[in-house]
C-alpha cells in the first residue's frame, strides 16, 4: 500500500501519472513557489537598506519603549528606517546599531552625544568626562540603571548604526511617530555646536 | 546556449513560460515545421498514453495536451514581455546579485601606501571573501577590508589581534619597550604593513568586528596577474642574536 | 576607540596574559599559570617601513625595511589566544626565560 502511494506520489510529482489535471496542479504549485522565492532577495535588500519592522526587547529604553516590561511579556513593535542610517544623526534620536562587544547582536539606544561633545559619564565608565571622538556617538538607554550602553563600552562608531527608530506600530495605544526631538536632552552633555 | 535562452524565457515570461512551458517551447515548432524535427522520445509516448487514455495518441494530441491553445502561436515571439515585468525582473536580478556581492564575494580596487609592499600603491584589485564578514574565521595575520570607524571609507589592513589577544599599541621601537593592551571583546587590532604610512588601530584604537566587511583572499591586476593572499604568520625558531 | 581598556607596559605582559578578555583568570589544562616562553609556540611575520622615493611617479621605486613582529600562541581551556612578544622576544629578558626552559 505504502509502495503504491509512493509510486503514485512520485509519478504525480513528475506530473504525469494521475492525469493532466492533478499534474498541472502540482506543477502550478511548484511554479508559484518558485515565483515567490524570486522575491526573497529584493525583500532582504529592502529590509537591509530601506526599512524593517522589529520588536524592541528588554527594559533599557523604559519608559519610552516597553513601559510594562516588568508586568507583561508584550514587546513594542517598531519601524526602523534604514535609508541613510548613518547620516544626519542628532541628539535624542533613537538608533539601532550592532553591539560593539558582539557583532551578531543589535541594540537600541538614544544618542546622547555627538562628535566633539564632552559627556559627563555615569558609573561603570572609568573616567568622569569623555570627549566623543570624530565619527563616534555616545549612546545611552533611557532607563539608566537597566541599560548596557556607552557608559559600559565607550563611544560607538557611527558606522555601527544600522537604522533609526521612526515609528511605533504596536501596541495600538502608543502607535505613531517617534517624536525624538521632544525628548529632553540629557544633562551633563557639553555640546560642541 | 539553448538552455540559457530557455531559462531566460522562463525569467521574462514566468506566468506562461515557466518550467512546464519548456516542453511547449520544444514542441512548438512541431506545428510549424515538423519535418526537420526528430520524433519525440518513445518513453514520452508510453507515459502519455497511460495518462490521457486516448484511443489514438498522436504527436498532435501531445502538443495540445501540454500547451493548450498557445496564445503566442503565429505571433512574433515577444522576448521580453510587458515592460513592468522587465522592471520587476531587473529588480530581482539586481537584488540577488547584490546579496552575492555583499555576503559571498566581491572585488574592488584599492589604492594607497599603507599596505606596501604587500599591495602596490596603485592599480591593485582585491578579491574579498564576504563569508568572513564580522571577522568570522579570521585569524591573526589575515588581511581584512573594514569600515574605517572614524569616517565613511573602507580600509584594508592586517589583523594583529583578536578578542583576548595582547598587542603593542605603538610601532615596535626595537628597544624592548612600549605599551600593550588586551583587545576587548568583539574587537580586533589592525595595523597596515607599511608602518610609517598607515593610519590604523595605533591611531583609532581597536575596531569592532562588526565593521569587518571581509577577508582579502587574492589580488588581481586585470588581465595580467592573480595572486592568492596567504597568511604569513608561521612558526619560527626565534630571533637570531646579533 | 571604543571601550575603555587599560594599557600596560610590555614588561607586565606575562602577568597580564593570565587574565582573559572577560576579566577572569584564564584556566589551563594543568592548572598552572601560563608561561609565554614555555607553553606557547613562537610565531612571527614581518611588517615593513617603506619609503616611496618619488611619490609623484606612478611606478616610483619603493624601498622597504622589515620590522619583525613576534607572537606567542597559547592555549587555555577556552581555546587559543596570541600575545605579541615583539617587545621582549629579542631582548635579554626573553633570552633568559628561553634558556631556562632548555
Amino acid at each position: 500500500m505504502a509502495a503504491r502511494w509512493a509510486s503514485m506520489w512520485s509519478s504525480a510529482a513528475r506530473g504525469r501519472g494521475l492525469g493532466p489535471g492533478r499534474g498541472n496542479f502540482l506543477r502550478q504549485v511548484s511554479h508559484y513557489l518558485i515565483q515567490y522565492a524570486t522575491w526573497i532577495p529584493p525583500l532582504i535588500c529592502f529590509n537591509l537598506y530601506v526599512a524593517e519592522v522589529t520588536f524592541i526587547r528588554g527594559p533599557s529604553m523604559y519608559p519610552f519603549f516597553n513601559p510594562h516590561y516588568n508586568e507583561s511579556l508584550r514587546q513594542d513593535l517598531c519601524l526602523v528606517w534604514k535609508l541613510y542610517a548613518q547620516e544626519d544623526l542628532r541628539r535624542g534620536m533613537i538608533v539601532v546599531f550592532r553591539k560593539p562587544s558582539d557583532p551578531t547582536k543589535t541594540s537600541v539606544k538614544r544618542i546622547v552625544g555627538l562628535p566633539g561633545d564632552v559627556v559627563r559619564t555615569r558609573p561603570p565608565y572609568p573616567y568622569e568626562h569623555v570627549t566623543v571622538p570624530e565619527g563616534h556617538v555616545w549612546v545611552e538607554g533611557d532607563h539608566a540603571d537597566r541599560s548596557l550602553d556607552s557608559n559600559a563600552y565607550g563611544p560607538i562608531s557611527a558606522r555601527l548604526i544600522t537604522g533609526k527608530v521612526t515609528h511605533v506600530l504596536a501596541p495600538w495605544g502608543r502607535a505613531g511617530r517617534v517624536k525624538w526631538w521632544e525628548h529632553p536632552l540629557r544633562e551633563g552633555v557639553f555640546r560642541s555646536m | 546556449m539553448s538552455s540559457t535562452t530557455l531559462l531566460l524565457r522562463g525569467l521574462f515570461r514566468p506566468s506562461r513560460c515557466s518550467p512546464f512551458s519548456r516542453r511547449t517551447a520544444q514542441r512548438l515548432p512541431h506545428h510549424t515545421a515538423s519535418s526537420s524535427l526528430p520524433p519525440p522520445p518513445s518513453h514520452a509516448f508510453g507515459l502519455r498514453r497511460n495518462a490521457s487514455s486516448s484511443p489514438n495518441p498522436s504527436p498532435s494530441n501531445l502538443t495540445t495536451n501540454s500547451g493548450n491553445g498557445n496564445p503566442h502561436h503565429g505571433q512574433p515571439p515577444s522576448w521580453l514581455g510587458h515592460p513592468l515585468r522587465v522592471i520587476l525582473t531587473t529588480i530581482k536580478f539586481v537584488a540577488f546579485a547584490h546579496l552575492i556581492w555583499e555576503y559571498g564575494i566581491s572585488m574592488a580596487p584599492a589604492s594607497g601606501p599603507s599596505m606596501l609592499p604587500t599591495f602596490e600603491v596603485l592599480g591593485e584589485w582585491l578579491l574579498v571573501s564576504k563569508l568572513h564578514r564580522f571577522g568570522r574565521g579570521v585569524t591573526v595575520g589575515d588581511v581584512v577590508a573594514y569600515n574605517i570607524p572614524i569616517n565613511d571609507e573602507v580600509g584594508v589592513k592586517r589583523v594583529l589581534g583578536l578578542p583576548g589577544d595582547y598587542v603593542l599599541m605603538e610601532t615596535p621601537d626595537g628597544m624592548g619597550g612600549g605599551n600593550m593592551i588586551q583587545v576587548p571583546q568583539g574587537h580586533c587590532w589592525i595595523v597596515g604593513d607599511n608602518l610609517v604610512a598607515s593610519r590604523d588601530s595605533r591611531y583609532f584604537g581597536p575596531v569592532p568586528l562588526a565593521l569587518i566587511r571581509g577577508k582579502v583572499i587574492a589580488t588581481v591586476r586585470p588581465l595580467s596577474e592573480f595572486k592568492w593572499i596567504t597568511n604569513p604568520l608561521k612558526k619560527e625558531d626565534g630571533p637570531t642574536e646579533d | 576607540m571604543a571601550p575603555p581598556c587599560p594599557s600596560f607596559s610590555s614588561h607586565y605582559l606575562p602577568a597580564a596574559a593570565q587574565v582573559g578578555p572577560d576579566g577572569k583568570a584564564r584556566k589551563t589544562e594543568g592548572g598552572r599559570p601560563i608561561d609565554l616562553a614555555r607553553d606557547c609556540e613562537l610565531l612571527g611575520f614581518a611588517q615593513y617601513e617603506c619609503l616611496v622615493s618619488r611619490p609623484e611617479l606612478p611606478d616610483s621605486p619603493v624601498q622597504c625595511w622589515p620590522v619583525q613582529r613576534w607572537f606567542r600562541r597559547c592555549r587555555d581551556k577556552k581555546g587559543t589566544f596570541t600575545a605579541e612578544t615583539t617587545a621582549w622576544e629579542g631582548t635579554t629578558s626573553a633570552g633568559s626565560s628561553k634558556t631556562s626552559t632548555s
